[in-house]
């Protein structure tokens, strides 16, 4: 098989970079097999990069498969950019309000926080050492308060 | 029974006769050939060098989507292993222009690798400085743009 090493489509050394003749579908492609962290950085190297570092096709890569399932319906997001820093910044409640989940900001990675609701507790319905109560800081409706050990 | 075989040329001129089946890994190809049957194909953005990698990714992926039961064809795993080795194996101008070429062609699983060596390649930079500098990408932002992005990403380090 002959070949000739020496004629090539762009000079290696020259100014131009081999993104130029790269189409931003291309682009978006690369940045999506990055991760949320590197899509943040990758925004400042150029302007092309920046366009295809905010465009939906990279986030939504980022968000879980099930997303669309776990969106508030009061809210509303204009970007799936926005919608992945909404996941991390505001937890959501899911199975019936007994799990938080939120995505971890960086790495995309989903994270749970079980309420108590969710765990087994030992004499757990026994109002004699539990009490089950509104708290306002919690995230979750009802949290368990310990009132006497046995 | 012989295999149909099929010719694409490099944008050299070079001739590389390639079995239907390995050509038709991409999906361009694919079209053409049943457009325009016993037909020389032309590439006329692809040189030799980058065509002889193609075809050498496509060969390799043929035999293991025949599923002929042959003892030696390997599995997915190996498969992937080879796949990582291949894209390890090109230096990056070349990695670049293979991206473009399974592009080009529309191979999706030689896209998906090439382009998920150039996503670690960018992930192992530093800093957007390092990326510009690995890739020679011009930097057509100011300073104030640049910090404006930062400061709408903001990310703990």
């Amino acid at each position: 098989m002959s070949e000739n090493h020496g004629k090539r489509r762009r000079e290696i050394g020259s100014d131009s970079s081999p993104f130029d003749s790269f189409p931003e579908d291309c682009i978006c492609k690369i940045v999506s097999c990055t991760s949320p962290r590197d899509a943040c950085v990758v925004a400042t190297v150029s302007k092309a990069f920046e366009s295809a570092a905010k465009s939906d096709v990279v986030w939504e890569k980022f968000l879980p498969p099930e997303y669309e399932s776990l969106v508030p319906s009061s809210r509303h997001f204009s970007s799936k950019k926005e919608l992945y820093f909404a996941f991390c910044e505001d937890p959501v409640l899911i199975d019936d309000g007994t799990k938080s989940f939120w995505l971890d900001k960086a790495s995309g990675k989903k994270c749970i926080m079980l309420s108590a609701m969710n765990i087994s507790i030992m004499w757990g319905d026994t109002p004699q050492y539990w009490e089950w109560i509104a708290f306002p800081e919690a995230r979750f409706k009802r949290v368990a308060k310990l009132l006497d050990l046995c | 029974m012989s295999k149909k075989m099929i010719v694409l040329k490099s944008s050299e001129g070079v001739s590389f006769v390639v079995e239907e089946a390995v050509a038709r890994q991409s999906k361009i190809i694919s079209f053409l050939v049943e457009e325009f049957p016993d037909r020389e194909l032309p590439l006329t953005n692809m040189t030799s060098e980058i065509l002889r990698k193609t075809i050498e990714y496509c060969k390799k992926h043929v035999v293991e989507d025949d599923g002929g039961g042959d003892s030696s064809s390997s599995s997915s795993g190996d498969l992937k292993e080879w796949d990582v080795k291949f894209v390890a194996e090109i230096d990056q101008p070349r990695l670049m222009d293979l991206l473009m070429a399974a592009n080009y062609l529309d191979i999706p699983s030689l896209l998906d690798v090439t382009c998920q060596k150039v996503a670690d390649t960018i992930a192992a930079c530093n800093d957007e400085k390092e990326i510009r500098a690995t890739f020679n990408i011009e930097n057509d932002f100011t300073e104030e743009e640049v910090e404006a992005i930062r400061m709408e990403n903001q990310y703990p380090i």
